[in-house]
């Protein structure tokens, strides 16, 4: 989705941005598709809004580590700018440390959640019937590319991209 | 630990990791994880932490904010907003703050076709900006209004922060979006007084020019055939809304479809444009939405913890006036609005202002029209108003001191609007109150 060459972890990141891009337009298409099935009487799609939701979902989880490699998380920058460049560059870089730590954590505890629902063999009763753990075998490996996200910018002192001028916010 | 120890230290914690430059969505998993274990029972907490950030945004009460946001991007990035400001520039003429006016016409019409308040912002800044520099405008007159407008966008549907501020504080999301609608239209005409106003009794402000000589077919057509198509886009979403036809996804779906037609029809849409609109569309989606996966944990500990039960114990037995409560969550907001994002803002304040809401009896889409004002508000408050530092990029002659002091009077009165709607309910709630049951 960046345009930008770079290595595994980089074409990684976009590929799954890139799967985040198409299933937003699948989104957009299903929801139409349904409303204008409903409205004609056309077919019934009763499953329509258990997969959007899904959908939703999958495109937040996948596009995360796109949205960090692009710095495009709002962080609040106003204190971090008022200190000198060598303190700015300190602090940010602790940021960075407290991000890959919570992203750890957040890797450990998703896996044992996904490892926990695989034991426990749970079934999911929507449209359709599935084994919980499909619903947290995104986490885990979502965070761990965040976290190695996080990592680069510790070991590189700040983000890839530099920072846009603010287009953050809706 | 009392429940005030215990929320001065979650929310000094959160607040500490958000000063030090952490992205929010971070910020609010480190601080849940601490609270998730010491308030949620340990590892079992945590898990739970997790189980909730995957669930969160499962949900069809968010599905209208990517289809939202894409509206406006598409409206932005294929150039028909900018052909409608044309055909807004070219109808209004011979008026004191002539420029002025048009953004403020402009950005009322481009806020029922956008749900993003920075798009707005950029897409007048980007046209009008230069041409009214050109023409003399002081910048008090010239960024005022830019910005001013460009936060409607949050108020008027469709508006992606109104669906999640429903969607979060169990608002109806419908009566949300249509009540927000006459209170922007009152702080458009407002703003557009007051431009009139100044201009008249200090013309140097916005020195008259002569407009070119056309004809009424000549003002008129632009219009007809740019603004009034796109109008019934947005009439499609609201009526369909207000009607009972459709939901509000639904109708955000019927609007993101209308607009890609729209843009094929006026043959401006080219891949490009539809990749670029589709990119910025994810990069929103996923930063808000990411928000609410990290932070939806944040009502439950507050909870589990006592805290928000503690604060509306102790709110109720201070024996304050609906009317001074209600005055402080505003100024709460305001002041969070100085130095924090909209998401942000809502995940800290409705897990604790939702109770009171209900206990004193407030009607909830009133309070959350209220609510989106005050963060419309915020948009334009320093040192962190974001469409200031829009309206900066935009301007960059201009210095930030200007630029805050250009908005000062529209956030004046956008802050008298709030005054009336507390004072004159019905304004904001006549118009949820004739939508099909």
């Amino acid at each position: 989705m960046s345009g930008k060459a770079g290595g595994p972890l980089d074409r990684l990141v976009d590929g799954l941005a890139l799967v985040a891009g198409v299933l937003l337009c699948a989104l957009v298409g299903l929801i139409c598709v349904d409303v204008a099935a409903r409205t004609f009487k056309l077919f019934a799609t009763p499953w329509t809004l258990d997969v959007a939701q899904y959908m939703l979902y999958a495109i937040t989880f996948l596009g995360a580590p796109w949205v960090l490699r692009e710095d495009g998380h709002i962080a609040i920058e106003v204190f971090v700018e008022q200190l000198v460049p060598r303190a700015r560059r300190a602090l940010r870089r602790a940021s960075d440390a407290l991000g890959a730590a919570v992203c750890a954590v957040l890797l450990l505890y998703g896996a044992r959640l996904l490892w926990r629902s695989i034991e426990s063999r749970n079934l999911v009763y929507a449209t359709f019937v599935f084994p919980e753990w499909y619903l947290f075998c995104l986490a885990p490996p979502v965070f761990l590319l965040l976290l190695l996200l996080f990592l680069r910018r510790v070991t590189r002192g700040g983000p890839q991209a530099p920072r846009e001028p603010p287009r953050e916010g809706i | 630990m009392a429940w005030y120890e215990i929320l001065l230290v979650l929310l000094g914690t959160l607040v500490l990791f958000m000063a030090i430059g952490l992205p929010v969505v971070f910020a609010f998993f480190a601080t849940n994880l601490i609270g998730a274990f010491v308030f949620m029972g340990g590892e079992n907490g945590v898990m739970q932490l997790v189980r909730n950030a995957v669930d969160a945004v499962q949900s069809f009460a968010l599905l209208p904010i990517p289809l939202f946001i894409l509206m406006g991007e598409i409206m932005f990035y294929t150039g028909i907003a900018a052909r409608a400001i044309d055909a807004v520039d070219k109808l209004i003429a011979r008026v004191p703050g002539r420029l002025s006016l048009v953004a403020i016409v402009g950005g009322t019409i481009f806020s029922s076709l956008s749900g993003s308040t920075i798009a707005n912002t950029a897409m007048l800044g980007s046209t009008l900006l230069p041409e009214m520099y050109r023409r003399g405008y002081k910048p008090s007159i010239a960024i005022g209004p830019i910005v001013a407008v460009g936060g409607l966008a949050m108020l008027i549907p469709p508006s992606a922060l109104a669906v999640l501020l429903g969607s979060i504080a169990q608002i109806p999301i419908g009566g949300l979006l249509v009540a927000a609608i006459v209170p922007a239209l009152i702080m458009a005409v407002m703003f557009f007084g007051y431009v009139i106003l100044r201009c008249r009794l200090d013309p140097s402000l916005a020195p008259p020019y002569e407009v070119g000589a056309l004809s009424w077919r000549e003002r008129l057509m632009p219009f007809v055939q740019y603004v009034l198509p796109l109008s019934t886009i947005f009439f499609v979403v609201v009526g369909s809304i207000i009607g009972g036809i459709a939901t509000p996804t639904e109708s955000a779906a019927l609007g993101a479809a209308a607009s890609l037609i729209a843009a094929a029809a006026y043959r401006r849409l080219t891949w490009k444009s539809f990749v670029v609109s589709i990119r910025q569309t994810l990069r929103f989606t996923v930063m808000t939405l990411f928000i609410i996966c990290g932070s939806i944990t944040f009502s439950q500990i507050m909870a589990f913890s006592q805290a928000s039960s503690g604060l509306s114990a102790a709110v109720l037995g201070a024996g304050l006036a609906p009317l001074a409560l209600l005055a402080v969550m505003l100024l709460v907001l305001l002041f969070l609005g100085c130095f924090m994002d909209q998401v942000s803002m809502m995940m800290i304040t409705v897990p604790l202002f939702m109770p009171l809401v209900q206990q004193f009896g407030f009607e909830p889409v009133w309070f959350g029209v209220l609510m989106l004002m005050c963060l419309e508000i915020s948009l334009a408050t320093p040192p962190f108003g974001l469409l200031l530092f829009v309206a900066k990029g935009a301007s960059p002659e201009s210095s930030m001191r200007d630029i805050v002091l250009s908005v000062a009077p529209f956030v004046a009165i956008a802050l008298a609007v709030v005054a009336l709607l507390i004072v004159f309910p019905q304004l904001t709630l006549w118009l949820p109150r004739l939508m099909a049951p």
